[in-house]
C-alpha cells in the first residue's frame, strides 16, 4: 500500500493534511506500507511530533513502514531533527543547533522529559532568552507535558519535537499525545456527548477540569495563554476535530476536515522577547494563603 | 506556642523538580495531618528548580478541601519561592478557593450553555 503525504506547514492546513492521512492509515494491518512525499515540498520540523505517532500506529498494527521519494530539502528537515533515523537515512548534523529532536516518552517518564528539556539550554539548542523567558516556557512545557499524564491515556506515549527559526526570532515545540483527545475525556466528565470544539472550550476555562479527586485543576491551559499573550507567540491546541489558535490576543476556534487522534499542542514563543514575567515586588510582602 | 515543623520539598519527592501530581499527593499527605493537629508547617522550597501547577494544585490547593483559608494562612508558611513561583502559587491558591468555594458550579453552568449534542463528528 502506498500513502501520499504533501506539504505540511505550521498552520491548520498542515494539521488536516496529518488527520487525512490518519485517517487513510486506521484499517491497514499486517503489511507493507510505504509513505510516499514525492509531493511535499516543505515540512515544518516540530510537526514531526504529530507524524511520529500515525506512523508508530501502523508499525503496532503490523505494518513494515518506509518513507520513499522524499524531496531533499525535506530529507534534510527531518534528518536532522532525527525522525528519519530509524528508516535507513544518514543522520544529518544540527550544525546550527536549531533542532530540538524528535523523542518519544513513555507516558511515565517525567525525568526523561525534563532531562530532554535540561539538554536544550539556551544556546545548546535552545536561542538565547531571558532567564525569565526561558523558565516561564520550560514551565509551560512540563505543564502540558503533565497534563499528557493525566488526562490522555496514551498508548504510544508522548511525542515532542522542535524547531527554531533565527530569522523570525521564534522557537516551535510541539507536544502530542496520540491518546483519547479532550472529547473523550469531557464526554466521559459531563456525561453527554459534545463536539470536540465544545470540549476544548470547556477544557480551556479555567474552572473546569476533568480530574475527579476533588482535586482543583484546570489553569494549564489558562497559564499557558497568558504566558503567550505577553510573549506575542502563539499556541495551537488540535484535538480530534477540533483547531484552536490563540495568538495576538485572539483565539479562535475551527472545525477541522478529518479526526487526529489525540491532542497536540504547539507552542510558539517570540525568542526576543525581554518581558519580565513577575509582578512587582509588593507580591513577596504578603502572605500567599 | 506551637512548634514549627520544618519540611523540605526536595526531600519528600527526591527530585529538584516538583512536576507532577503524584509528587503533590506526597506532599499533600504529608502535611496534611500535621495541619490537622494544629502544627504550623514551613513549607521549604529550597533546592526547587522547577515547579508547576499541578503539583501545587495537589499539594497546596487540595489543602483548602479540607482547612478554611484562615487555618492554612495561620498554620501554613512557604520559603524558597522566587518572585514567579510564588506568583504562580498565588494563582493556585486562588483558582483553590474558588474551586472549593462551590466545585460544581462551574461545570453545571457550562452544562447548561450547551444544549446540542453530537453522535460524531464526521
Amino acid at each position: 500500500m502506498r500513502l501520499y503525504l504533501g506539504d505540511v506547514r505550521n498552520d491548520i492546513k498542515g494539521y488536516q493534511s496529518l488527520a487525512e492521512f490518519a485517517d487513510t492509515t486506521k484499517s491497514l494491518a499486517n503489511g507493507t506500507v510505504q509513505i510516499d512525499l514525492g509531493s511535499c515540498t516543505f515540512f515544518y520540523a516540530n510537526m514531526a511530533a504529530v507524524l511520529g505517532p500515525i506512523v508508530d500506529g501502523l508499525w503496532v498494527t503490523g505494518n513494515e513502514v518506509r518513507f520513499i521519494n522524499v524531496n531533499a530539502k525535506v530529507q534534510r528537515i527531518l534528518s536532522k531533527n532525527k525522525f528519519l533515523d530509524s528508516y535507513g537515512f544518514p543522520p544529518e548534523e544540527d550544525l546550527n543547533h536549531t533542532t530540538l529532536k524528535y523523542k518519544n516518552f513513555i507516558l511515565k517518564d517525567n525525568m526523561g522529559f525534563q532531562a530532554y528539556l535540561r539538554s536544550y539550554l539556551p544556546g545548546k539548542g535552545l536561542p538565547r532568552m531571558t532567564p525569565l523567558l526561558y523558565k516561564a516556557f520550560l514551565r509551560n512545557l512540563l505543564e502540558i507535558f503533565q497534563n499528557c499524564q493525566s488526562h490522555s491515556q496514551s498508548q504510544y506515549g508522548v511525542y515532542v519535537c522542535g524547531q527554531f527559526f533565527p530569522k523570525k526570532n521564534t522557537l516551535d515545540l510541539t507536544i502530542a499525545d496520540a491518546g483519547v483527545g479532550i472529547r473523550t475525556n469531557v464526554r466521559q466528565f459531563l456525561g453527554r456527548k459534545i463536539s470536540s470544539i465544545d470540549a476544548m472550550k470547556w477544557a480551556m476555562d479555567a474552572s473546569n477540569s476533568t480530574r475527579k479527586n476533588g482535586q482543583p485543576g484546570g489553569l494549564g491551559l489558562k497559564l499557558l495563554r497568558q504566558f503567550i499573550a505577553k510573549n506575542g507567540g502563539k499556541i495551537q491546541i488540535v484535538s480530534r476535530y477540533g483547531y484552536y489558535e490563540f495568538s495576538g490576543g485572539n483565539e479562535k476556534f475551527q472545525k477541522m476536515a478529518g479526526d487526529l487522534p489525540g491532542t497536540t499542542v504547539n507552542v510558539e514563543i517570540n525568542t526576543a522577547d525581554e518581558t519580565s514575567y513577575c509582578l512587582t515586588s509588593e507580591l513577596t510582602q504578603k502572605n500567599v494563603f | 506556642m506551637t512548634a514549627t515543623v520544618k519540611i523540605s520539598i526536595s526531600d519528600i519527592i527526591g527530585n529538584k523538580d516538583a512536576v507532577s501530581t503524584e509528587d503533590g499527593q506526597k506532599v499533600f499527605e504529608l502535611i496534611s495531618p500535621l495541619l490537622r493537629e494544629g502544627t504550623r508547617v514551613e513549607l521549604s522550597f529550597d533546592q526547587i528548580d522547577w515547579i508547576i501547577s499541578a503539583f501545587l494544585n495537589v499539594a497546596i490547593g487540595q489543602l483548602y478541601g479540607e482547612f478554611s483559608d484562615e487555618d492554612v494562612s495561620e498554620r501554613l508558611d512557604v520559603t524558597g519561592l522566587d518572585q514567579m513561583d510564588r506568583e504562580l502559587l498565588e494563582k493556585v491558591v486562588d483558582n483553590a478557593k474558588a474551586y472549593f468555594a462551590n466545585p460544581d458550579r462551574f461545570n453545571h453552568a457550562w452544562k447548561q450553555e450547551t444544549g446540542e449534542d453530537f453522535d460524531d463528528e464526521e
